[in-house]
């Protein structure tokens, strides 16, 4: 081998502890330490072109875990909007109730995934993360009060009302029943207070 | 205090490891610290940080490209409820542009070798889908979708959005095979064999 072949190694201090953790994790994976550390650096790298960190990056995948378990599924935008307008005219109720009834079961899925989290505040989380179609999602939590604030540029009348089908399902689910509901097409406004026991 | 170690990294890499630090505002020591305790995290989800990475990736392709997540049940009730309310041809079609469309994309954003990218992408955002590949060879190629839980509607409408995806890749169907859940779609290079 030519010696310009040959490449530079630096060397980076890291703690002690996490340097033993890394060493059991990369024997588990089956691969060398070396390696291991040298592929961890440079997805951080890769993280940061995509403008993330790469705290971020598996934040965003263990909720995306989540919504997977959860039987989400990536479906165009436009043909889902076409087929909902479709459908909404004649079984607008009959969708509300769909939609009522989906968040229902997420709200129960949530209670038992995340046990022990703050689980208005992972569904808000969740909605944010994987509904990129609102601009905002604000789940502000007082005493027995919640109050959810929504924007979207691009949601139509009817997947607002489903929108708030779904949040009105998943709440019931975490014990909250709806006090007060405003909204107009992309704009969201409820209150929910805590069921009595 | 805080027991060091020190690990060996590739000059560019560690440069460029003090590049980001810096531009974040943290030291060498801490950033570093904060991505291999990622990896440790990536590694405990099952996953390795190259796969998180990517992930992140494609959704994000997906999200500029116009797709949103959906409730799976939900998302076939209404594809099945609509197809069956006489919306089908106008509903194959818009599938088919769409499909026409995302190809074009790839075709852009992965010019090297967009049927690649594109079966990553669906590979990976196809969830309930048990199989997904396409292979190419010398101009002529397959692509097998299977997944039990398709309804007959969506699998319809999927084989369309691929068949206006293979066509922007610059490819022409000569076979197709549609079952409940089942796709099989053989084709060949636009032009070739005509």
């Amino acid at each position: 081998m030519s010696k310009g072949a040959v490449k530079e190694r630096k060397l980076i201090a890291v703690p002690g502890e996490l340097v033993r953790e890394l060493n059991e994790v990369a024997n588990r994976a089956g691969v060398p330490f070396y390696e291991f550390t040298v592929e961890a650096l440079g997805q951080a790298v890769r993280a940061s072109r995509m403008k993330r960190t790469l705290r971020e990056v598996v934040d965003f995948c263990e909720l995306m875990e989540v919504q997977r378990a959860a039987g989400f599924v990536v479906a165009p935008k436009e043909v889902l909007n076409y087929c909902v307008q479709r459908l909404y005219l004649a079984e607008g109720e009959q969708l509300r109730k769909m939609w009522m009834g989906v968040g229902e079961w997420y709200g129960k899925y949530l209670q038992a995934r995340l046990r022990g989290e703050d689980v208005v505040e992972s569904f808000g989380r969740l909605m944010r993360v994987s509904r990129w179609d609102l601009d905002e999602f604000e789940l502000k939590k007082e005493d027995d009060t919640v109050t959810l604030r929504c924007v979207s540029f691009a949601l139509s009348v009817e997947d607002t009302e489903l929108l708030m089908s779904f949040v009105e399902g998943a709440m019931g689910s975490l014990g909250y029943e709806v006090k007060e509901r405003d909204y107009v097409k992309g704009i969201v406004s409820m209150k929910f207070i805590c069921k009595k026991v | 205090m805080v027991k060091r170690k020190m690990l060996a990294a590739d000059e560019g890499l560690a440069e460029e490891m003090v590049r980001i630090a810096e531009k974040r505002g943290q030291t060498l020591f801490s950033f570093v610290n904060e991505v291999l305790e990622q990896a440790v995290r990536a590694h405990d989800m099952g996953l390795t940080l190259k796969r998180v990475v990517d992930e992140r990736g494609v959704v994000e392709a997906m999200r500029e490209a116009g797709f949103v997540l959906a409730v799976k049940t939900l998302w076939f009730d209404v594809v099945d409820g609509a197809f069956k309310r006489g919306a089908k041809r106008s509903m194959l079609k818009k599938w088919c542009e769409t499909g026409r469309w995302y190809g074009k994309f790839f075709v852009a954003k992965k010019s090297e070798n967009p049927v690649e990218g594109f079966r990553d992408a669906v590979c990976n955002l196809m969830w309930g889908a048990s199989e997904f590949d396409i292979e190419v060879n010398n101009g002529e190629g397959e692509v097998r979708c299977i997944s039990a839980d398709f309804p007959l509607s969506y699998t319809e409408l999927f084989s369309a959005f691929l068949g206006g995806a293979l066509e922007a890749l610059g490819y022409r169907c000569t076979e197709k095979d549609v079952s409940k859940g089942v796709i099989r779609i053989r084709f060949k290079v636009e032009g070739e064999g005509e």
